[in-house]
C-alpha cells in the first residue's frame, strides 16, 4: 500500500539560477546516445570514491559538509543532496571551499530539488572537480567541504555528499536521466522516483528522506552509501543508494518506509539521478574518409577525414586537439598542399582542401596526432591534369623496333571520348609491317617538355593490323620550335600498346609534331 | 615617333592574322603508274583544308609495274596563331619496280612544313633501305641518296632518286622513286612511275 502524492515544484525555492531544476521527470533523451552505449558490456570506470554525510545542522542557512578525513580524487563527480525543514527557504549557491575558509571554486549544477510536507531535498553535481589537494587531512584544515547556502535560517538540516570517479568530466555529457517523486503513507509505503534509463556503465544515485523516524528497506539492487540512513529529532531519516549498471539499461530505486510504525502518517521524497562514464581515451587515429583519385593540383575530395579513436575502435567524441596530416608514400615526388594541421571536432579533422602537384599512382597520406597512434592511408593515385589541347603531327622515329612512321591528330577539347586518330607504322629487319590504329581516345594529359615545350599523352584502343582491340599510350613532345628543329633537341614521339609494344619517346628523324592550347 | 610606332603595331597585327590563316596543305601517295597501258594511283591521301589527319593503308599492290607488299600513306596539319604545319609520310615495304630494275626493303618519303614567324621546309626522315638499282645495290643499309640522284635505267629510260620539288618559301614535295619511261629509239616520254611521294605546304 502506497500513496503517493506528487508535489509540483516550488520554484521560489532556487534561485534564478537554479530554476531548470524539475522534481518530476526531467529525462533528456540525448544523454542516452549511441556514443555512450558504446561502452556496452566494457567494465564501467566509474566507482564510488569518497562519501560523508550529516543531519543535525540546526538554526542556520548554510548547509555544510566536507569530506574529512579523505579528500575526493581530482577530476572526480561530486553529487551533493541538501536536505532542510521547510519549503520556503531557497538555495542561493552551492559552492565548496577548504575547511580553512579558501575558495575552490568548482561549479556545482542544480539537477533535482523536491518539497512535500515541511521538508525539502536538493541534488547538485559537479563534474571533474579541481583546485583542491588530494590527500587525507586529519586536522582537518585542508577538508573539502560542500556547501549550500539558503536564503533563510532552517531550523535544521542536513548533507549528504560522495564523489565517484570514471565520471564524463563534462557536465552536460555526464548527466544522465533524473527524476523525482514524493508521496505519503501511514502503512508500508514505497517511495518511489521513478525509472530512468542507464547508458552502460553508468551510475545511478537515488535518494530519499522521510519525515519520520521509521524503519526502511533500501533498494535491493543498489549499494547503500555507509555514511545512511542517517537519524535526527527533525528531519527524522534519510538515506542514499547507488549503483553502476556496466552494460546499462534502467534503474527503479525503490525504498519501504514503514509508516506504521507511527501514528501520523509519514511523508517521503525521492530522486534518482544517472551519470555516465568518461569516455574512453583515444589510442590511435584512422582514416574514416580514405583520400580519392584526382587529378594533379585537383582538390582531393570528398574530403579526407581522420578519426580520433579508442581500443574499442569508437570515435572519441571529446578529442579536439591537432591532427597533423602529410605524404606518405610519395611516388613522384609529389607536394602536398592544403591545410594540413586541422583540429578535430567531435574527435574528427577534416582536411577539405588537400592536393597535390604531381601526377603519380600509389601515394599515401600520413596522419599523425600528438600521444596517439598514426595511420597510413590507403593507396590512391594522382592522374596529370585533364587539358584542352589540339596535338597533331607526324614524320618518321626509329626507334629499337624499327622504322616507325607515324600520324595523329587528337583534340583534348572535345571529349572524353575525344576525337581525333593515330596511325603507326613500323617494322623492322624481316618482320611485316605492323600497324596500330586508334579506334577510341578517352584521356588526355599533359606535362612540361624538358625540351622547353610540353609533352601530351593520350591513351585509349587501338587495332593492331586489324585485329583486337589493345589499350596504348601515345606520347608526343613539342618542343615549341617549327619542323625537327634541334634547336633544344627535336620533338619526340613514343607509344606503347598493352605492353607489347614500346617504342620509347623517341626523337623525331623527320616530321614535326604541334601542340595547340 | 608616335605614328611610326602606331604602323608598326598595325603590321604586326597583319601579319598575326596572316598567321593565323596561313593555310596547309599536305598529300602522300603511295604509288601512281602513268603508261599507255596502265594508270593508277595507290594509298593517295590528301589533308583536308584546315588541317587534320588522314591515313591510308593498302596491304598490296601488284601492277605490271609496280608491286608492293603494304605501303601506308600519311598526313596532318594544323593551324593556329602561332604556328601552321603540315607533314606527310609515305612508308612502303618489299617494292619492286620493273620487275626487279628496282628494288628495297623499305621506302619512306617525308615531307615537313611550317611557318612560324619563318617559313620553311624539309624532307627529314625520307630514306631507303637495301636499295638496288639495275641490280646493283646502291649504299648499304638505310641509305638516302643527294636529292635528285638520277641513274639511268637503259633501254628503259631513268629513275630520279630521292627527288625533291620546292614550292614556295614552305611548300616540298619527295619522291622516293621517280622513274621516267622512254622510247628507248626516240627519247621520248612514254609513261612514268611514282613510288613513295609525299607532299606538304604552309601558306602556298
Amino acid at each position: 500500500m502506497s500513496k503517493r502524492t506528487t508535489f509540483d515544484v516550488v520554484a521560489s525555492l532556487l534561485a534564478a539560477t537554479l530554476l531548470p531544476v524539475a522534481c518530476r521527470d526531467s529525462v533528456s533523451p540525448d544523454r542516452f546516445s549511441p556514443t555512450a552505449a558504446a561502452f556496452a558490456m566494457a567494465a564501467s570506470p566509474i566507482a564510488l570514491d569518497q562519501q560523508n554525510g550529516t543531519l543535525n545542522e540546526t538554526n542556520r542557512a548554510l548547509l555544510r559538509k566536507g569530506f574529512n578525513p579523505t579528500n575526493p580524487r581530482l577530476g572526480t563527480a561530486i553529487v551533493a543532496t541538501f536536505f532542510w525543514l521547510g519549503t520556503t527557504a531557497t538555495v542561493i549557491d552551492v559552492t565548496d571551499v577548504l575547511a580553512d575558509g579558501t575558495p575552490v571554486g568548482n561549479r556545482y549544477e542544480p539537477v533535482e530539488y523536491i518539497v512535500g510536507d515541511g521538508i525539502s531535498m536538493a541534488t547538485f553535481v559537479a563534474t571533474n572537480v579541481q583546485n583542491f589537494p588530494e590527500g587525507t587531512f586529519p586536522d582537518g584544515f585542508r577538508t573539502l567541504v560542500v556547501q549550500a547556502t539558503l536564503s533563510d535560517v532552517v531550523v535544521d538540516g542536513g548533507v549528504m555528499i560522495s564523489s565517484y570517479s570514471g565520471v564524463d568530466p563534462v557536465f552536460p555529457d555526464a548527466l544522465g536521466e533524473h527524476r523525482s517523486d514524493a508521496g505519503s503513507g501511514s502503512t508500508q509505503t514505497i517511495a518511489h522516483p521513478g525509472a530512468i534509463a542507464l547508458n552502460a556503465g553508468a551510475l545511478a544515485y537515488g535518494v530519499t528522506l522521510s519525515n519520520r523516524r521509521v524503519d526502511l528497506i533500501t533498494p535491493p539492487d543498489f549499494t547503500t552509501l555507509t555514511v545512511g540512513p542517517m537519524e535526527d529529532g527533525f528531519l527524522r531519516k534519510t538515506d542514499g543508494e547507488y549503483t553502476v549498471r556496466a552494460s546499462g539499461g534502467s534503474a527503479d530505486p525503490q525504498w519501504t518506509w514503514s509508516f506504521d510504525q507511527n501514528p501520523e502518517p509519514g511523508t517521503w521524497l525521492a530522486s534518482v539521478l544517472a551519470l555516465n562514464p568518461a569516455p574512453p581515451p583515444a589510442t590511435h587515429l584512422v582514416f574514416t574518409v580514405q583520400p580519392s583519385n584526382t587529378t594533379a593540383g585537383g582538390t582531393i575530395s570528398p574530403a579526407v577525414q581522420v578519426a580520433a579513436q579508442d581500443d574499442a575502435g569508437n570515435t572519441v567524441v571529446g578529442f579536439g586537439a591537432d591532427i597533423t596530416i602529410a605524404l606518405g608514400n610519395n611516388p613522384a615526388g609529389g607536394t602536398l598542399s592544403g591545410t594540413k594541421i586541422v583540429t578535430a571536432v567531435n574527435g574528427v579533422a577534416t582536411f577539405s582542401d588537400l592536393s597535390i602537384d604531381r601526377a603519380g599512382n600509389g601515394y599515401t597520406l600520413v596522419a599523425t596526432a600528438t600521444g596517439l597512434t598514426g595511420a597510413t592511408s590507403t593507396p590512391f593515385n594522382i592522374a596529370a591534369p585533364q587539358v584542352r589541347v589540339d596535338v597533331s603531327g607526324g614524320g618518321r622515329i626509329d626507334p629499337a623496333i624499327g622504322k616507325t612512321t607515324f600520324g595523329f591528330d587528337v583534340d583534348s577539347r572535345s571529349g572524353p571520348p575525344f576525337q581525333g586518330d593515330m596511325q603507326v607504322v613500323y617494322h623492322g629487319g624481316t618482320s611485316p609491317m605492323t600497324r596500330i590504329h586508334s579506334v577510341v581516345i578517352d584521356g588526355v594529359t599533359s606535362s612540361p617538355d624538358p625540351r622547353g615545350g610540353v609533352c601530351i599523352t593520350w591513351t585509349g584502343s587501338a587495332r593492331v593490323n586489324n585485329g583486337d582491340q589493345h589499350r596504348f599510350t601515345a606520347t608526343a613532345c613539342d618542343n615549341g620550335q617549327p619542323g625537327s628543329s634541334h634547336g633544344a633537341g627535336p620533338d619526340r614521339f613514343g607509344i606503347s600498346v598493352d605492353g607489347s609494344v614500346n617504342t620509347g619517346l623517341t626523337d623525331l628523324k623527320g616530321g614535326n609534331t604541334q601542340v595547340r592550347q | 615617333m608616335k605614328g611610326l610606332t602606331k604602323l608598326v603595331v598595325a603590321l604586326s597585327l597583319v601579319a598575326g592574322a596572316l598567321h593565323a590563316q596561313t593555310p596547309v596543305s599536305g598529300q602522300a601517295l603511295g604509288a601512281a603508274v602513268r603508261t599507255a597501258a596502265t594508270t593508277l594511283q595507290s594509298g593517295q591521301v590528301t589533308l583536308p583544308f584546315g588541317g587534320g589527319f588522314v591515313a591510308a593503308d593498302v596491304d598490296a599492290l601488284s601492277a605490271p609495274e609496280v608491286r608492293v607488299d603494304a605501303l601506308t600513306t600519311m598526313t596532318s596539319g594544323a593551324m593556329d596563331m602561332q604556328a601552321s604545319t603540315a607533314q606527310s609520310t609515305a612508308h612502303l615495304e618489299k617494292v619492286n619496280v620493273l620487275n626487279g630494275l628496282i628494288t628495297a626493303e623499305t621506302v619512306i618519303a617525308a615531307t615537313s612544313s611550317w611557318v612560324s614567324g619563318a617559313a620553311g621546309w624539309n624532307a627529314e626522315g625520307s630514306g631507303f633501305t637495301n636499295l638496288a638499282v639495275n641490280g646493283v645495290p646502291l649504299g648499304s643499309g638505310d641509305y638516302l641518296p643527294a636529292p635528285n640522284t638520277r641513274v639511268n635505267l637503259p633501254g628503259v629510260g631513268y629513275v630520279v632518286l630521292n627527288e625533291q620539288i620546292a614550292s614556295g618559301a614552305a611548300g616540298i614535295t619527295v619522291n622516293m622513286i621517280h622513274v621516267v619511261l622512254q622510247n628507248a629509239l626516240t627519247g621520248l616520254t612514254t609513261g612514268e612511275i611514282i613510288v613513295a611521294s609525299a607532299s606538304s605546304s604552309v601558306g602556298n
